[in-house]
Formats: C-alpha cells, sequence, structure tokens
C-alpha cells in the first residue's frame, strides 16, 4: 500500500514539474509582452522588437492575434500568468470590458508627447490610452483613370477637383458606369463586398456619416439613440455604391474586400470607398496614382468636409503587471516613437501617421495621408469618427450588415436598415 | 500479472486522468460557475445568480436556432447515414477498385471546416451567380447549402465505419439465408441492417451530435445571413459571447452549459432508442 502511494506521489510529482517547466521565470530586469492588433505588421514589429533585444537585452514578445479575433485572443491571453504588458484597444467603447487592466499612463512618454487631444480617460485613470497611429478614410479614386474620364467628350467634370459634393459624384459616377467601355473599366465603383470580410467599410466607417451629421447638427459629441435624420444621405451613397459598381448588387454578399482592393488595382473600377491602411509600400495600389475623396451623401454644406480622420488604435498598458514590466514596457514604448529606427520603421513600413511631437520630421510616404491633409490645408473641416465612436455593439454593426444584405439583394426594403439606425441602436444601447 | 497490473495501475491511469481532469473536468466546471457571473475574463468573475439563464431565454434568436439546428440534425442524420450506408454496401460487393473508392469518398472528412465551407461557399456562388442571386437569399438556400457540405464531409467518415461492421457479417449466415430462398430485400431488412446494429447506433450518435455542435462550417457557409435565419446554436453562442459587452458573456456561457446538457440527454436518449431490446 505505501509502495502504491509512493509510485502515485512519484507521477504526481513528474507531472507537476512537468507543467511548471512550461512556465518560464521572468527576467530581473522586466520584459515586455506586446499583444498587436495589425496582423498587417506583425513582421515590422518582430523586426523591431528582436532589435531592440539586442540593443538592451530587454525580451520583447511580440505576438499578433489572427485577423477579426483580437477580442477573443485578448480574453484568453491577459487571463494568463504571463499577460501581455501591453495591448490595443478601438477606442472608448472598448474600455467598458477592457478599462480594468488600463495602467494610468499619465506623465509617460508616450501621453507627454502626444499631439492628440484624444487620450482615452475614464473613471480613476486619468490617461487609459494613447493613440498612436491615426488614419483616414473617404472614397478613393484612381487619379489617371478620373482624368482620362475628364478628357472625354461631354464629361460632366472638366477635373477631379470639381467634385465637391454628392450631386456632382452622381453624376460623374453615373456618366462613368453609362460609358464604362469607352473608359475600359468594368464600373465606377469597385464592388462594395457586403461579406464578413469588408463589410466594415459600411457598417462602421460609412456608418460614420449619418451619425456624424446627426450629432454636429445637434452639438453633441456622442449619443445613445438617434432620429436618423440623416440615414437617407447613407441610402444616397450606398445606392451609388450599388448601381454604379463593377457587380450585380444582388450578388455583394458573396464579395470580399479582396475582390473589392484587386478590381480597383486593375483599373476595373475608378473608386473604390477604403482608408489609408489600404495602401501598402509593397502593395499593388502602390503603382496607383490615388487620392481621396470626402464621403459625400447629400447633406447641405457638405462642401467644406475633409475626409474622415481619426483614431482606432490606442495603446494601453496592463496595470496588473509587475512593476518591472511595466517600466520596461513604457521604456520600450518610448524608444519606439523617439529613436531613429522606430520611427523609421513606424512610419515607413507600417505606413503610419503617428500623432507623437518626435515625428515632427517625418515625411510620410503614403499619398492617402497627402491627401487628407491638403484638405486640411485648404480649410476643409475634418469629419471625426464620432460615429463609429458610438456604435453600441458588434451586434449592432452585424445586425446592420444584414439588413444591407437583404436590401441589396431585394430581399426586403429600406426601412430595416432604418430600424437599425433608430429602435435597434437604442435597443443595444439600453441593454449593454 | 494480475498484481503487477494492480501495482502499477496509477502509472498508467495518471496521465490520461490528468489531462481528462485538466482538459475536461476544470473547464467544465468553470463553464458552470461562470454561468451565474458576470465577468470579462475568467479570473473577473463575479456571481450574478440565474440572470444570465432568464436572459438566454428570453432571446429569439437562441430560440430560433434551437430550432434551426433540430431540423437540420434530424436531416443530416438521415441523409449521411443512409447514403453512408448505402455506399457502404455498394463498396463490399466484389467489383474492381473499391479501395480508391473507399479512399476518395474517405477524403473529403480530411478538410478542416473553415476551408470546406470557404470552398462550398464559393461553388454555390458561382452556380447561384447565374440566378443573380446567392446563398444568403434565403434561409433555405442556406439551410441546403449546410446538409450538401455536411454531407459531403461526412458520408465518408461514417461509410468506413459501415463497411467495418458490414464485413463483420458471417457469409456463411448469408449463404444460409440465400439458400433458404431469402430475396434480395429480405436479406437486406433481415439479415444485414440488424446484424450491423451496433455501427449504426455509433453512426447516428456520431452524426446526431456532429449536427447539433456544427460551428466552423456555419460560421464560413452562411454566417448566419440572411439575418440570422441561419444560425446555429454554436454559432449563435459565440455572437453572444463576443457580439456584445462583457454583461453578456455570461449569457452566452448560459447558453452554452443549457446547450451542453441537452446535447448529453439527447445522446442519452438515442443511445437507449436505438441501441434497442436486442442487444444484450
Amino acid at each position: 500500500m505505501k509502495r502504491k502511494s509512493a509510485i502515485f506521489a512519484a507521477a504526481t510529482a513528474m507531472m507537476i514539474s512537468a507543467i511548471a517547466g512550461g512556465m518560464s521565470v521572468n527576467a530581473e530586469g522586466g520584459s515586455v509582452y506586446y499583444l498587436n492588433y495589425k496582423p498587417e505588421v506583425d513582421a515590422q514589429w518582430q523586426e523591431l522588437a528582436a532589435s531592440y533585444t539586442d540593443q538592451t537585452g530587454v525580451p520583447v514578445t511580440v505576438v499578433t492575434a489572427a485577423s477579426g479575433t483580437y477580442e477573443q485572443t485578448l480574453t484568453s491571453e491577459i487571463a494568463k500568468t504571463e499577460a501581455p504588458t501591453l495591448f490595443q484597444v478601438e477606442g472608448e467603447s472598448w474600455l467598458d470590458n477592457w478599462g480594468q487592466y488600463c495602467y494610468d499612463l499619465k506623465g509617460s512618454f508616450i501621453a507627454e508627447h502626444s499631439t492628440t487631444d484624444n487620450l482615452l480617460s475614464m473613471e480613476g485613470v486619468e490617461v487609459a490610452a494613447v493613440p498612436f497611429a491615426n488614419e483616414s478614410y473617404g472614397i478613393i479614386y484612381n487619379v489617371d483613370l478620373l482624368n482620362e474620364y475628364c478628357e472625354l467628350d461631354g464629361a460632366v467634370i472638366s477635373s477631379p477637383s470639381d467634385i465637391n459634393n454628392f450631386e456632382v459624384l452622381k453624376a460623374v459616377a453615373d456618366d462613368i458606369q453609362a460609358r464604362k467601355d469607352d473608359l475600359g473599366v468594368e464600373g465606377a465603383f469597385s464592388s462594395a463586398g457586403l461579406d464578413g470580410s469588408s463589410n466594415w467599410r459600411f457598417t462602421t466607417h460609412l456608418a460614420n456619416m449619418p451619425i456624424y451629421w446627426e450629432l454636429t447638427e445637434k452639438g453633441i459629441t456622442s449619443a445613445t439613440s438617434l432620429d436618423g435624420t440623416y440615414v437617407g444621405n447613407y441610402k444616397n451613397l450606398l445606392d451609388l455604391y450599388f448601381t454604379d459598381s463593377t457587380c450585380d448588387p444582388a450578388l455583394l454578399s458573396g464579395k470580399t474586400g479582396d475582390d473589392s482592393l484587386a478590381e480597383f488595382c486593375d483599373g476595373m473600377a475608378v473608386f473604390y470607398q477604403n482608408g489609408t491602411w489600404a495602401w501598402t509600400p509593397d502593395g499593388d495600389i502602390a503603382d496607383l496614382n490615388i487620392a481621396f475623396l470626402p464621403l459625400y451623401t447629400g447633406v447641405e454644406g457638405e462642401e467644406n468636409i475633409g475626409v474622415c480622420t481619426g483614431t482606432g488604435n490606442f495603446w494601453c498598458i496592463n496595470k496588473n503587471s509587475t512593476e518591472e514590466d511595466i517600466q520596461a514596457t513604457l521604456d520600450f514604448l518610448e524608444w519606439v516613437i523617439s529613436s531613429d529606427e522606430g520611427k523609421e520603421m513606424l512610419s515607413g513600413s507600417m505606413a503610419f501617421n503617428c500623432p507623437f511631437d518626435t515625428f515632427a520630421d517625418v515625411e510620410l510616404a503614403n499619398p492617402l495621408f497627402t491627401s487628407a491633409n491638403q484638405y486640411v490645408a485648404d480649410g476643409k473641416t475634418e469629419v471625426s469618427w464620432i460615429g463609429t465612436q458610438c456604435l453600441p455593439t458588434e451586434n449592432w454593426k452585424a445586425s446592420l450588415s444584414s439588413a444591407l444584405i437583404e436590401y441589396a439583394q431585394g430581399t426586403s426594403d429600406w426601412s430595416n436598415v432604418e430600424k437599425v439606425f433608430t429602435e435597434e441602436f437604442a435597443s443595444e444601447w439600453a441593454n449593454r | 500479472m494480475q498484481k503487477t497490473l494492480k501495482k502499477y495501475f496509477p502509472v498508467f491511469v495518471l496521465p490520461t486522468a490528468a489531462a481528462f481532469i485538466i482538459g475536461f473536468i476544470v473547464p467544465f466546471v468553470m463553464a458552470v460557475y461562470l454561468s451565474f457571473c458576470s465577468f470579462t475574463t475568467v479570473n473577473d468573475a463575479q456571481f450574478v445568480g440565474f440572470s444570465n439563464y432568464i436572459k438566454a431565454f428570453q432571446d429569439e434568436t437562441f430560440v430560433h436556432s434551437i430550432g434551426f439546428s433540430a431540423i437540420f440534425t434530424v436531416v443530416t442524420v438521415i441523409l449521411i447515414n443512409v447514403l453512408a450506408f448505402t455506399v457502404a454496401l455498394c463498396l463490399t460487393q466484389k467489383i474492381k477498385g473499391t479501395n480508391l473508392f473507399r479512399t476518395v469518398f474517405f477524403m473529403p472528412n480530411l478538410i478542416g471546416g473553415i476551408v470546406l465551407g470557404y470552398v462550398w461557399q464559393l461553388l454555390f456562388n458561382g452556380v447561384l451567380a447565374y440566378f443573380n442571386r446567392t446563398l444568403t437569399y434565403s434561409s433555405v438556400y442556406g439551410f441546403w447549402g449546410l446538409v450538401i457540405l455536411l454531407c459531403w464531409q461526412q458520408v465518408g467518415y461514417m461509410m468506413i465505419l459501415y463497411i467495418a461492421g458490414l464485413q463483420n457479417i458471417s457469409s456463411d449466415m448469408l449463404e444460409a439465408a440465400q439458400v433458404d430462398g431469402a430475396t434480395g430485400a429480405q436479406r437486406l431488412f433481415r439479415v444485414i441492417i440488424p446484424s450491423v446494429r451496433p455501427t449504426i447506433v455509433i453512426c447516428t450518435f456520431m452524426t446526431l451530435t456532429n449536427g447539433f455542435k456544427l460551428f466552423d462550417q456555419n460560421l464560413a457557409l452562411t454566417a448566419g445571413e440572411p439575418s440570422r435565419t441561419t444560425e446555429m446554436v454554436a454559432l449563435n453562442i459565440y455572437n453572444t459571447f463576443y457580439g456584445s459587452t462583457s454583461t453578456y458573456r455570461g449569457v452566452g456561457q448560459a447558453k452554452a452549459v443549457v446547450f451542453a446538457i441537452a446535447l448529453a440527454l439527447i445522446g442519452v436518449i438515442q443511445m437507449r432508442f436505438t441501441a434497442g431490446k436486442g442487444d444484450n
């Protein structure tokens, strides 16, 4: 009997040591574990981390969540003993779930050198999250193709800059669609794919517009219910995407983001709604001459707007990390935004527009930033992301996507979309 | 021998027992506990009582997904088993190339659900494009799309099990039936089918649980479109868990617990029912 329990104990001890062996012990000086949101810049972060470790000896681990699974990955990672010391949130609404993990960044290098007034705060935490990459979105157009159109006989406009409201945009798009063979394109707009891979272009980004106009009219910056005054304007632009397109609207639910980008890059379409992130230095799009148009939806006074600029990329430091790890993470971030190597990587191959004063001397390679900045230089008002920031839940976006699919394929009418913006918007907020 | 076995029993059992405890018992107990909590991660749970369960059953989409899954499961259990049995019967005849056919029919089972979902989505949408429609046009399309996909994936696997069962039937018995003048149908229904009853029990159990638990294929093929009408239970739980704020994670957890218990019950009832009185 004694022997039996001895064997049992030995086996148990073996198991436990095997499990314990898997956990590494922290280096004395602290270490950094960054849970990165953007798969497209994973390789660059890995390179930057390795270089920092070489120079300082501080271990930096970068793990990237698969596309679209950031919250899931964060949920499981942050519960571990070796939790991320650095993670990201998309905006204020994420603080409901993740604010309890946010270390107060007040007085830190990244907060002190931030050039935006968009530092996120919450009860008890003065600076919970610091934005590190500004982004803009609008209608990207192929400058060469649009110029070619302007030279056609009887073109509605003589130069791309003539497009300054929805009415002109519609006239141009309709004309391009009608004369697509003359221009050698298949449609004015690339397919507005409603498949899950890029429906956020319409359920999040374009959805900003009707909410932005309503909040601006009311003079407020957030809301938990909407009147839906400008949902009709949202319809204006969507209808244009659906009808003046490379693709029949009934087939849009099967079109992906890659399809749409490929059509645009192959010169099959003149317009493509997306943002600055669509441009990468080694992508096909880098061969094109491109610029932005604002999201004109037919609202009075829209001649004065620029493109939508804001950020969905905030850094947060996990307050449950050890003091050494927090310090190591702060030091790492300081190096990232102040060293030449870090700055070059962020603004160069990651193509970020970083809102820190340390980046004042950096030139941006991305032509879309240049275009976005041009609107500001011309005295146009940047459209803020207040609309996307007050979207209630992922479920709401999914509902909007479903309503758009049914509208596009003709199985239900526009009233469902209106309902999503008014009734469901309020009920999702109420049930949060 | 017996003594040695007894002596080393813990050494042999411990690894599996430990894996079972770590991989199943502990997560299950935690899952049940979390279904009574509000939480963002498993470490920050706060007890809230039964409210998650109440919210779960007030959710119309959950009730709809249960109905959809149930109909789907009934259809796929029948189709997969009938098809698999038929194919197995054909491939146990003395014809050339049976091994090649068995391999080919089994192969779809080796492909992951997400990949299958996207591949079949391309195929279905490619065909439906001739009628200017896509899979999201109606829930009927999505339903039959899922049925075809799952049949294609699982018929081969069940076929292998049925072949094993069929090969176990003694040829004496079949010959005796033939000599006694039994017709083909009589041989099938009176001799072959009763003999493979244990295999039928296993195969129906597996297809039943696979049908109910279906997730990857559902996510990739229809993602619940149009308007959550093709959303099955597992996808509904996933959407509840991640689709809203942390308030709803507990609700998703409660749905998952209800689902697990219901599935276990259905499984047990089905085993009792198909095993029948004839066996032991």
